[in-house]
């Protein structure tokens, strides 16, 4: 599932890496203020990629939430994962004169005429963690970024403190552009930071069972080793479960074991972490997005947006997890969004 | 049935030579499993000297671990394709009973309920399946189709295609030292896979119901005529696919120490890829727990290997899918140099 996803905005880290990382508040875009300048019984379509994965509906909630206290008519479409199923989805979306459109754009080359299209018919299309032709401003999700000092450097920074000079395996996703070079982003920041990727795997079932499988066969392979890298909690809570079949611990901030961390910031990926069978995950914070894209929508409307926005994620330990509080816990406001932009 | 396969029985007087030859075939037949065996053989034996950790203990337990899951959706899909037809619905049953299982022990209840309760769910599928396809008469096809829809729908909606972690909750302890735990060197899997395959194997060669399956497989409307209750063969094939399911759906649990919702899209084709590598007949009546065993390891290994080797992904398929059609083929191979030495021999006498 996330492997479809993560399929979108090939280009990703490497655009991001070139860009500013800019301020917390946008320059001449207050949040706070903004919720004034909301116009009342705006139509806004979300072309979602696939509604049914927890991520996603977290995404559409704080997205439904924040339309909701503005005054927006906040729509959301599912593609289940078939371009086909996005491009008559944005069809429908046009054809009921939507102000602005939304989209987790599943398949770069098949959706650039659906968004000429939208702009011919006068309406402005936003890019969630999807960039290119057609799409006017973009919203990003950190998790998914390569900024220097970002996410990946910060997990290289864990990985090299736990264990200095420390043997490490990452799981990837090979063919799919964004995980490729989010694997490459933190395999650079490895590297830099003194740690030996001794090998790489590519979980093409996309599930914690394969990861499993293939972490448990490399383990045979490199018993000493100190630490899995994997692209996803899913991919994370199969490498934990084999280093643990194995008789091994898993670092958890205070012992010696081996580290293990994911990103999405799942539900069982936090509850892992609490019980120290996941040294950390990346939570993206998905129903801040939710409320960021509306806020983004509007800047479109107003022609204020930047080109890019990026939502800070959030690092779940061991030692913060106290701090965590389920999405659908969550108190969002616009202002209290943490976010940078960049043109 | 036998490692040892014995070609068929020439009705033609042997002369000495022809006995001496026909002495050394056997010794040197593996029957069926020649493919495959050979295969595999040629396999161990490169990685083993190509990866010096390949034949350690610790990494042969390691594919037995993480083959156990594969293995008994294997063994129930060789009764099914054995009878002649095709369960689409494996993968998602796996899916579904895991859930169940997730489910019963986020709910707290006692181990043993939670252990049972994925085992229940799986008859039931295979009995719900069964009865629709034996007494209703809806198409096997369209009936696993449609389950495999249903059940990977379930899984996900039970808990919002979010994944169930069990690690902690009270009954799992004893699931987690059953699939994790040894005894001495030997993992508990192990020896709990050895049984399942020594279970299959007599219900499939000493009961009534196996050598019916048979029959049926062979000749549906023959096995009828000869009295056979097809109907119930086919529902206690169902039965018998349905429970595999459940007891690898607890054994994946105990594994990953959670219930993931989403299905994995390789499990089923693998399962039934191992059943025919095992030289199970895909138009059913011919086949064995034997084969689909060495079909499972082989595959086990091939996977193990190419981890091992550091082989990129993108290849793990041309390898299984060139296995596939390369052991199937030697199978046909033979087959068919067998008929053509029935053939010359009636020949011959006529």
């Amino acid at each position: 599932m996330r492997k479809t996803l993560a399929a979108v905005g090939a280009a990703l880290a490497l655009a991001l890496t070139g860009c500013s990382t800019g301020s917390a508040t946008p320059a001449g875009a207050d949040p706070a203020s903004g919720v004034a300048g909301f116009e009342p019984g705006t139509k806004f379509g979300f072309a979602a990629p696939v509604a049914a994965q927890p991520g996603q509906q977290q995404f559409d909630a704080g997205a439904q939430a924040a339309a909701a206290s503005v005054g927006w008519d906040y729509t959301m479409y599912d593609s289940n994962l078939n371009p086909s199923t996005q491009i008559s989805n944005i069809t429908t979306m046009i054809q009921q004169q939507m102000d602005v459109i939304g989209s987790w754009t599943l398949d770069p080359g098949a959706t650039v005429g659906i968004y000429k299209q939208a702009e011919a018919a006068g309406i402005p299309v936003i890019g969630v963690n999807s960039e290119g032709e057609g799409i006017q401003a973009t919203l990003w999700q950190e998790s998914s970024t390569c900024a220097p000092g970002g996410p990946m450097e910060q997990s290289a920074a864990l990985y090299a403190e736990a264990h200095p000079g420390g043997q490490i395996i990452t799981v990837g996703l090979d063919g799919v552009p964004s995980i490729d070079s989010v694997v490459k982003c933190f395999t650079d920041a490895a590297t830099a930071a003194g740690l030996t990727v001794v090998s790489h795997v590519s979980n093409t079932t996309d599930q914690a069972a394969g990861a499993q499988r293939l972490v448990a066969d490399l383990l045979t392979r490199f018993p000493e080793v100190d630490g899995v890298w994997a692209y996803n909690d899913a991919s994370a809570l199969g490498a934990s479960a084999a280093v643990m079949a194995a008789g091994k611990t898993v670092y958890d901030m205070s012992n010696d074991g081996v580290v293990v961390t994911g990103t999405n910031g799942d539900a069982d990926a936090v509850t892992a972490v609490r019980e120290g069978r996941l040294t950390g995950t990346w939570d993206p914070n998905n129903p801040q997005a939710g409320w960021l894209f509306v806020w983004l929508a509007n800047e479109v409307l107003k022609g204020t947006a930047p080109a890019s926005t990026v939502l800070k994620s959030t690092f779940v330990t061991k030692e913060s997890v106290d701090e965590y509080v389920p999405p659908a816990d969550r108190q969002i406001t616009f202002d209290a969004l943490d976010y940078t932009t960049s043109n | 049935m036998t490692l040892l396969d014995k070609d068929p029985v020439l009705p033609a007087e042997p002369t000495p030579a022809d006995a001496a030859r026909t002495r050394r075939r056997l010794r040197l037949s593996l029957g069926r499993y020649t493919g495959v065996v050979v295969a595999l053989a040629a396999v161990c034996v490169y990685l083993a000297l190509t990866q010096p950790i390949f034949l350690s203990w610790g990494n042969i337990t390691n594919i037995v671990a993480s083959n156990s899951v594969m293995l008994l959706l294997a063994l129930g899909a060789t009764f099914v394709i054995i009878s002649g037809g095709i369960d689409l619905s494996s993968a998602s049953a796996l899916s579904a009973t895991g859930m169940v299982l997730g489910l019963a022990l986020q709910a707290g209840v006692p181990a043993w309920v939670a252990i049972a309760s994925p085992i229940l769910a799986g008859l039931v599928i295979g009995l719900v399946q069964g009865v629709l396809i034996s007494y209703v008469k809806i198409s096997m096809i369209v009936v696993t189709l449609g389950f495999m829809s249903i059940l990977a729908s379930f899984a996900l909606i039970v808990n919002s295609g979010a994944t169930i972690s069990v690690y902690g909750t009270p009954g799992f302890e004893p699931i987690y030292e059953f699939v994790n735990g040894s005894v001495g060197p030997v993992p508990l899997l192990m020896i709990f896979d050895a049984v399942v395959i020594l279970a299959a194997a007599f219900v499939l060669r000493y009961t009534t119901f196996g050598r019916s399956l048979f029959a049926m497989g062979s000749n549906p409307e023959a096995a009828r005529l000869n009295g056979i209750n097809t109907a119930m063969v086919v529902l206690f094939v169902f039965l018998i696919a349905g429970l595999a399911a459940g007891l690898a759906g607890m054994v994946s649990v105990g594994r990953l120490t959670g219930a993931a919702a989403a299905s994995d899209p390789t499990v089923l084709m693998t399962a039934i890829a191992a059943v025919l590598i095992g030289g199970t007949a895909f138009t059913g009546g011919e086949g064995g727990v034997l084969g689909t065993v060495i079909g499972v390891l082989f595959l086990g290994v091939i996977q193990n290997g190419m981890t091992l080797s550091e082989i990129p992904a993108f290849w793990q398929g041309t390898v299984n899918g060139t296995i596939l059609i390369l052991a199937v083929g030697i199978a046909v191979l033979r087959d068919r140099g067998i008929r053509l030495r029935r053939k010359a021999i009636t020949t011959k006498v006529g």
